[in-house]
């Protein structure tokens, strides 16, 4: 009797193709989203601080906060008054970032220049830019802008330090100077800009 | 222990966990590097919860047998990338720190390159 050979074919298993395709492509997709909204597209990111607000009351946006007063509330709006000179807001800034653009709500001091500074270098030391409030009524709420280049800038962990700054202002001789919000737009471009 | 999965959903689930882990792994340390590269548009909270979950059910499916191979040239190699990166990552985040930065990055490269040779070798030692 001729001797027989048998083959036994233990099947391993596998994970089907299809699947592992699918598997492969979560992080190909997740690595391609954010080379794209890092690099590629334009983006615009917005920061909005609400003085007096809810967050505000837990962790006071402006710094010191022995230079702001405490939260002033009537019908409309929550705010509060800048009592000492050169109080900081720190907000993120991505790299690359080309310009930020700078809304407040304000009571604006009267008679005095109002300057926003953008931190430069490690040292303390910014570059200013002047507030044109010579439409502004005395002692209303008006809302004022600017506009601020991001490139030679200094941020300390991503974050940059803009200042406000009210030369010769004092609280103790009658000078007023209220925040309701600042809205900051932060426009950084692709690659295609 | 009761396996819940087993074979193709088995290998399945620790392919897609072993993928997910990277990724995250890949993901936390460009947020190390470049803070806001990452969380700027992701939140990296959920994509953990998912590996955890992931982590959990691969614990709970049909273990897959591995043949032990050799350490071969390419896996020596690998080390070397991996300490050399440790370094570079480490000198970069310590950069402030002047010359310490420079011990503490080569100790580190030193040390990967150290623990994975040993863990190499002791699984030589186990297929010999």
């Amino acid at each position: 009797m001729g001797e027989m050979s048998m083959n036994i074919i233990v099947k391993k298993p596998r994970v089907p193709l299809l699947i592992k395709l699918i598997i492969i492509a979560i992080p190909l997709f997740i690595f391609g989203y954010l080379i794209t909204v890092n690099f590629i597209i334009d983006q615009e990111f917005n920061y909005f601080y609400d003085i007096g607000g809810e967050e505000d009351t837990a962790k006071p946006y402006l710094t010191p906060v022995e230079r702001m007063s405490e939260i002033y509330n009537n019908s409309s709006e929550n705010y509060r008054n800048v009592n000492y000179d050169l109080v900081y807001v720190n907000p993120p800034i991505q790299k690359g970032s080309e310009y930020a653009d700078i809304q407040m709500r304000v009571i604006p001091p009267i008679n005095l220049s109002f300057l926003l500074g953008a931190r430069i270098s490690q040292e303390w030391n910014y570059t200013w830019n002047e507030l044109n409030l010579s439409h502004a009524p005395s002692g209303q709420w008006v809302v004022v802008g600017k506009k601020i280049q991001l490139y030679e800038t200094y941020s300390i962990n991503d974050k940059l330090s803009m200042a406000i700054h009210i030369p010769k202002f004092s609280s103790a001789n009658g000078d007023k100077f209220s925040i309701d919000w600042i809205n900051i737009t932060v426009y950084k471009p692709g690659v295609f800009s | 222990m009761k396996n819940i999965f087993k074979g193709n959903i088995a290998l399945t689930v620790n392919h897609l966990f072993q993928v997910l882990l990277v990724t995250y792994l890949v993901l936390l340390l460009a947020e190390e590097l470049w803070a806001g590269v990452v969380s700027n548009y992701l939140n990296l909270n959920y994509m953990l919860a998912l590996v955890i979950i992931l982590g959990i059910l691969d614990v709970f499916s049909e273990p897959q047998i591995k043949k032990q191979k050799k350490a071969t040239k390419k896996d020596y190699l690998f080390i070397i990338i991996l300490a050399i990166a440790g370094f570079l990552i480490i000198k970069l985040k310590t950069s402030s720190l002047g010359w310490l930065s420079w011990a503490i990055s080569i100790i580190a490269g030193v040390l990967i390159a150290l623990l994975s040779i040993l863990v190499l070798e002791d699984n030589d030692n186990e297929v010999e």
